[in-house]
C-alpha cells in the first residue's frame, strides 16, 4: 500500500513538472500564401502601403492572432516603436520612474483590472501569451498599461472628425471623415493596420488600429454604426485615472453598440476617465456625445456635425481646461468647407474636407495647420449606408496626403477572405503651394530650429510678406537669440494678420517682450495692449496673456534660449 | 488674567456661528427621472442605491448631494478620491443624478496611503487592517493587534444598512498599564479583558447625524498599586453630531458595573470645531472640547487628555487625567507655493480630578509649529514640534498623514 501511494506521488510530480500550464491552447500555425499571412481562419496581408488584419474567434485567440499576424512579421522594428512610447510613459528621474511604476502596480493596474471586461483582458493575455514570454502575467500588466497610457498620463492630441448626411450629401448618404493627430504616436502610427474584427460576442466591427491596442479611438461596425473620438480637456476635477480607459470604452461601444442609442447607453454607464467628443453615426443620423469623467452630452445637428477639441454644448463648456489646440479655426474651416460641398458631398469630397490646409485664395496662402496637420497621423472616411472605409497608407506624417483605399468591410465581413479594394482616390496634387505647405508643416513638427530656418526660409523668399512660416520664422530666431530677426518676421505678421487671432496675441506678446529686451519700452508697451485688446474664439492657456499682463507692469527681458524674465529680476 | 480668557472664549464662539454662504445649484426641485451608479465593480448596486436619499421620480433637493456624499463616504468602501455625486439636466427640466464611485482594492485605497500608515502602524508596535468590502455586500471586517508593553487585539465589523445607517461592532481584548501626571507619583492602573461594542448611526440630513451605542466591558482591574478588582460596565450611550457651519459633537453615555464593585455613573463629551477661511489659501482652525462625569468614576474609566490626541494640548503627554475636562485650541494653516502649509498651533485647557495625586492640575498651555505637505492621497503629511509653556515637558513631536487636514 505504501508502494503504490509513493508510485502515485511520483507520478503526481511529473505530470505537474511536465504538462505544461497552457495545455488547454494549442499552438497557433501560422502559414503565408500569395502574400497573406493565415492562422486559422484569420490573416493579415497589404494593399500596397495598406496593412489589412482579420481577426476571428475567442478573446484569447483574437490576442494571438494580433501577436501572430501583425506584430510577430515586423518584431524588432514594432518593438523599438513599444519602447519608445513606454519610455514617454515613464518619463523622469530615477525616484519618479520609481513612483511611477510603484502607482501603475499596485494602484493603476488593480483598478483597470476591475473595471475593464474579462473579454479585453483575455484578449491581452492570449497576446502575451503567445509572444511566448515566460510571464506573461507582467507583459499582460504593461501591455494594459499602453492601452491606457492616454488616460494615465493626460496625454491630448488634437484631432477632428466630421458627418454629413441627408442634404449635405449627394443621394443622402452617410459620411463621417476623421482625422487623428498626435505626432507622437507618429512612429507608430507607420505601423497603423486596418483591423476587422469578428469576435465570438457583439457585432463585427473594424478599425486602423496600432499593435497591441485592445482599446480603438475609431471605427465602424457591422450595424453601420460609427465611432470617432476627438479629446476635449475637461478641468482636472472632471478627470480621473478610476475608470474604464476611454479605448476600451470605445471598443465596448463599437462591439456591442448595434445603434445610436445603444452606444448612448453603453457610454453613460461606463466609469469614464477623461474629456472627450465621441462622434456616433449611423445610416441615419450623427451626434457628438461631450464627455467628461463624471457628465455627458449629446449635441445634435441637422445633416452636418462635426468636432475638434473643445466642448461646444453650454454645459460642457463650463468644464473646458483652458487651451489653445486651434480647435475654433478647425470648426471654421468645416462650417466653410460644409457650403462648399453641400449637397454633393461624396467620399472623394470627404477625402478633400480631411485635407483641408486652410484658404489658398488670392495667391497669398497663409500655409496653416488646419483640419489637416503637422500632428496628423492617420485619416479616414466611413460610409455607414454602404459599410465601406477608406484610409490613407501608410500612415504618420502628411498621411492625409497619400493616397486612401477603398475596402467594402460588408463584404470583408461576409466573405472572411482578403479583400480587394473597391477604389483608390489618388494622392494630392503635388503643386508648389502644397509643396511649400508641406515643408511649413514639417518645420512646425520639427524639433531642431536649424532644420526649420533651413525648411522656412526657401518658403519666405517665395512669399516674404505674409503666412504662418513667418510666424514660426520670427519665433525660432528669437528662441535662438537673433531678436532683430524674430521681431522683423513677427512684426511682418500682425501687419498682414493670419486666420487664427491666437497667432497674433503670441505675435504681440513676443514682440512687446523682443522690444523690451532691447529696451524699446514704448513699442513693448504698445504690443502688450494690443495683445490684450485681442479677442480669441476659445479659450487659450494663460501664459501669453500673463506675459501681456506682467509686461505692461514691468520690463521683461528674452535670454540667449528663449526664456522670459523679468528684467528688474536679472 | 481670567477676564481675558473669557474674552477669547467668546470671540472664538463667535466665529464659529458666523455662517457660511451656501451656493445652491440650479437643478433644485428638478424631477429625478435617471438614477446612474457607476464604478461599483465588486458592490452590489442595490447596496448602495438604499443609501441614496432619493428614488426616480423623487424632486432633487440640494441638500441631497452633502448627504448622499456622507452616506456613501461613511461607508467606507469605496475610493473618497473618485466618489462624485452629479446631477445633469436632461430635456424637459428632468435631471439624472449618476453617483460615481470606484471599489478599491480589498486591503487599500491607495498603495502609498498603505505603505505610509503600515509604517507608521509598526513603527508604534501595532497593526490593524481594514478588509474592505470583499463580499460587495457593504460589510467591512477589520482586525488588528498591537504588541508593546500594552498588548491588544481587535475584531471589527462596519455593515451598511439602509437610508443612512450604519451598524458597526468590535470586539478588544486588551492588557493596559496606564500612568498619569504627576509622574513622579503617578495615579496609575492595570486592567486587563475584554470590551466589545455594538453600534448604529445615521446619516438624518447632510450635516446631521446621530446614533447609539452599547458597550460591554468586563476587565480586572488594579487601580493605585491595589489588588485586582472584578470590574464589568455595561454602558449606554447616544451620539449626535452637526457637521455646518460648524462641526459639533455631543456624546452620553450612563455605565453600569455589573459586578458590583463600582458605582454607575452619567457622562458627557461635547467638542465644537470651527474652520475659518482667512484669505491667501490661509485657514484658521478654532477648536473646544468639553467633558463632564462624576469624580467618583473610577480611574479606569475618567477621561485621559493631552498630547497630540483626540482632546489635544500639545507639548504635554496624554496623561492628564480626571473627570472634568475644558480646551480650546487654535491652528493656523498658513499657505505657501507648492501645495505647503506652515503651521502654528497653541493649546489651552485643563483637567479637573479629585484623585489625591492630582492636585498640582491647573490650566496648562501647549504650543508648536508645523510644517504639512500635500500629497497625491488628497490629505498632507505633516510634521509637528509641540512645547508645553507651563511645564517641563521638553520637546515634542509627531509625523504623519493628516486626515482631518
Amino acid at each position: 500500500m505504501p508502494k503504490i501511494r509513493e508510485t502515485a506521488r511520483v507520478i503526481l510530480a511529473l505530470l505537474l513538472i511536465f504538462v505544461p500550464l497552457n495545455a488547454g491552447e494549442p499552438e497557433m500555425t501560422v502559414r503565408e500564401e500569395d502574400g497573406v499571412l493565415w492562422a486559422g481562419e484569420a490573416w493579415s496581408t497589404r494593399l500596397g502601403d495598406l496593412r489589412l488584419a482579420f481577426f476571428t474567434g475567442s478573446p484569447e485567440e483574437i490576442g494571438a492572432q494580433m501577436y501572430h499576424l501583425v506584430v510577430e512579421p515586423e518584431f524588432d522594428e514594432m518593438m523599438g516603436c513599444f519602447t519608445f512610447i513606454q519610455e514617454q510613459g515613464l518619463s523622469g528621474g530615477f525616484f519618479e520612474r520609481t513612483f511611477k511604476n510603484f502607482y501603475a502596480n499596485y494602484k493603476f493596474i488593480p483598478a483597470f483590472k476591475r473595471f475593464i471586461s474579462k473579454e479585453y483582458l483575455r484578449e491581452l493575455e492570449g497576446f502575451a501569451r503567445a509572444t511566448g514570454d515566460p510571464r506573461p502575467g507582467r507583459l499582460v500588466n504593461e501591455l494594459l498599461m499602453s492601452n491606457a497610457w492616454q488616460d494615465v498620463g493626460l496625454v491630448y492630441g488634437g484631432c477632428s472628425f466630421f458627418a454629413a448626411w441627408g442634404e449635405a450629401t449627394a443621394g443622402g448618404e452617410m459620411i463621417v471623415g476623421r482625422n487623428l493627430d498626435y505626432a507622437g504616436l507618429g512612429r507608430l502610427a507607420e505601423y497603423q493596420s486596418v483591423n476587422f474584427y469578428q469576435p465570438e460576442t457583439g457585432y463585427q466591427f473594424v478599425t486602423v488600429n496600432y499593435p497591441s491596442m485592445v482599446g480603438i479611438m475609431h471605427g465602424m461596425n457591422e450595424k453601420g454604426v460609427v465611432i470617432a473620438k476627438a479629446y476635449s480637456v475637461a478641468v482636472p476635477e472632471e478627470a480621473t485615472v478610476d475608470g474604464v480607459p476611454f479605448t476600451i470604452m470605445l471598443r465596448q461601444a463599437l462591439q456591442y453598440g448595434g445603434s445610436i442609442d445603444e452606444v448612448i447607453e453603453i457610454i453613460k454607464n461606463t466609469p469614464r476617465t477623461v474629456g472627450l467628443n465621441i462622434l456616433v453615426a449611423d445610416a441615419d443620423e450623427a451626434v457628438v456625445l461631450e464627455v467628461s469623467a463624471h457628465r455627458m452630452t449629446v449635441r445634435r445637428e441637422e445633416d452636418f456635425i462635426y468636432g475638434a477639441n473643445r466642448f461646444l454644448s453650454p454645459y460642457l463648456q463650463e468644464n473646458q481646461q483652458a487651451g489653445w489646440m486651434s480647435s475654433a479655426f478647425r470648426e471654421s474651416r468645416f462650417e466653410r468647407l460644409k457650403q462648399v460641398f453641400w449637397g454633393e458631398l461624396d467620399t472623394e469630397q470627404a477625402v478633400t474636407v480631411l485635407r483641408d490646409k486652410g484658404e489658398f485664395a488670392g495667391g497669398c496662402p497663409s500655409f496653416m495647420p488646419s483640419i489637416q496637420n503637422q500632428s496628423t497621423i492617420s485619416s479616414m472616411v466611413f460610409n455607414p449606408d454602404r459599410l465601406e472605409i477608406w484610409v490613407s497608407a501608410p500612415g504618420g506624417f502628411l498621411t492625409t496626403d497619400q493616397s486612401f483605399t477603398g475596402i467594402s468591410a460588408g463584404e470583408l465581413w461576409r466573405t472572411g477572405q482578403p479583400p480587394i479594394p473597391i477604389g483608390v482616390i489618388p494622392p494630392t496634387e503635388h503643386t508648389g503651394e502644397i509643396k511649400d505647405w508641406q515643408q511649413v508643416m514639417t518645420a512646425a513638427g520639427s524639433a531642431s530650429d536649424q532644420q526649420k530656418k533651413e525648411l522656412l526660409t526657401p518658403v519666405m523668399k517665395r512669399y516674404p510678406t505674409a503666412g504662418y512660416h513667418l510666424f514660426l520664422l520670427g519665433m525660432v530666431h528669437l528662441r535662438s537669440g537673433e531678436i532683430r530677426a524674430g521681431l522683423e518676421f513677427l512684426d511682418l505678421v500682425i501687419r498682414t494678420g493670419l486666420p487664427d487671432p491666437y497667432y497674433l496675441l503670441s505675435a504681440h506678446a513676443w514682440l512687446g517682450t523682443g522690444y523690451d529686451t532691447l529696451g524699446q519700452r514704448e513699442r513693448a508697451l504698445a504690443h502688450y495692449r494690443t495683445g490684450l485688446k485681442i479677442k480669441l474664439p476659445e479659450m487659450v492657456d494663460p501664459t501669453l496673456l500673463q506675459i501681456c499682463r506682467v509686461g505692461l507692469e514691468h520690463p521683461l527681458k528674452l535670454d540667449e534660449n528663449g526664456r522670459v524674465s523679468r528684467a528688474a529680476d536679472r | 488674567m481670567r477676564n481675558c480668557f473669557c474674552s477669547k472664549i467668546v470671540f472664538l464662539l463667535l466665529a464659529f456661528f458666523l455662517t457660511a454662504s451656501a451656493s445652491l445649484a440650479s437643478v433644485d426641485g428638478a424631477r429625478i427621472k435617471e438614477i446612474i451608479i457607476l464604478g461599483n465593480t465588486r458592490t452590489n448596486k442595490e447596496v448602495i442605491r438604499r443609501q441614496l436619499p432619493f428614488v426616480e421620480g423623487d424632486y432633487w433637493r440640494n441638500e441631497f448631494e452633502d448627504l448622499t456624499y456622507s452616506r456613501i463616504q461613511d461607508m467606507n468602501c469605496f475610493d473618497p478620491m473618485t466618489l462624485r455625486i452629479t446631477t445633469e439636466p436632461l430635456s424637459g427640466g428632468e435631471i439624472r443624478v449618476v453617483v460615481r464611485v470606484s471599489d478599491p482594492h480589498i486591503l487599500y485605497f491607495d498603495p502609498l496611503e498603505f505603505l505610509l500608515f503600515k509604517l507608521q502602524d509598526l513603527l508604534h508596535q501595532s497593526y490593524s487592517q481594514i478588509f474592505y468590502n470583499p463580499f460587495g455586500t457593504g460589510l467591512n471586517l477589520s482586525a488588528g493587534g498591537g504588541w508593546g508593553a500594552n498588548p491588544w487585539f481587535s475584531l471589527g465589523f462596519k455593515q451598511s444598512l439602509q437610508d443612512g445607517w450604519l451598524l458597526r461592532g468590535k470586539l478588544q481584548w486588551f492588557d493596559t498599564t496606564r500612568r498619569f501626571y504627576p509622574f513622579n507619583d503617578p495615579p496609575q492602573y492595570h486592567s486587563s479583558g475584554f470590551s466589545t461594542s455594538i453600534s448604529f448611526n445615521r446619516h438624518a440630513t447632510g450635516v446631521w447625524q446621530y446614533g447609539g451605542l452599547l458597550n460591554y466591558s468586563p476587565v480586572r482591574v488594579a487601580l493605585d498599586g491595589a489588588g485586582e478588582v472584578e470590574q464589568a460596565y455595561l454602558s449606554i450611550g447616544s451620539d449626535f453630531r452637526w457637521l455646518k457651519p460648524v462641526e459639533f459633537n455631543l456624546a452620553f453615555r450612563y455605565s453600569l458595573d455589573l459586578a458590583g464593585n463600582f458605582p454607575s455613573y452619567p457622562s458627557v463629551t461635547a467638542g465644537l470645531t470651527r474652520s475659518l477661511s482667512v484669505g491667501g489659501g490661509n485657514q484658521l482652525l478654532s477648536s473646544l472640547y468639553g467633558g463632564y462625569m462624576p469624580p467618583f468614576a473610577p480611574l479606569n474609566r475618567l477621561y485621559a487628555i493631552g498630547g497630540f490626541g483626540h482632546v489635544p494640548i500639545r507639548g504635554f503627554s496624554q496623561s492628564f487625567t480626571g473627570h472634568i475636562y475644558f480646551v480650546t485650541s487654535l491652528e493656523y494653516r498658513h499657505s505657501l507655493p507648492g501645495n505647503i502649509w506652515l503651521l502654528a498651533f497653541v493649546d489651552r485647557g485643563r483637567m479637573w480630578s479629585e484623585h489625591d495625586k492630582t492636585s498640582d492640575y491647573d490650566w496648562e498651555i501647549g504650543a508648536g509649529l508645523g510644517l504639512a505637505v500635500d500629497t497625491p492621497l488628497g490629505y498632507p503629511f505633516r510634521v509637528d514640534f509641540a512645547y508645553g509653556l507651563t511645564g517641563e515637558t521638553g520637546l515634542a513631536w509627531r509625523m504623519g498623514l493628516d486626515l482631518n487636514f
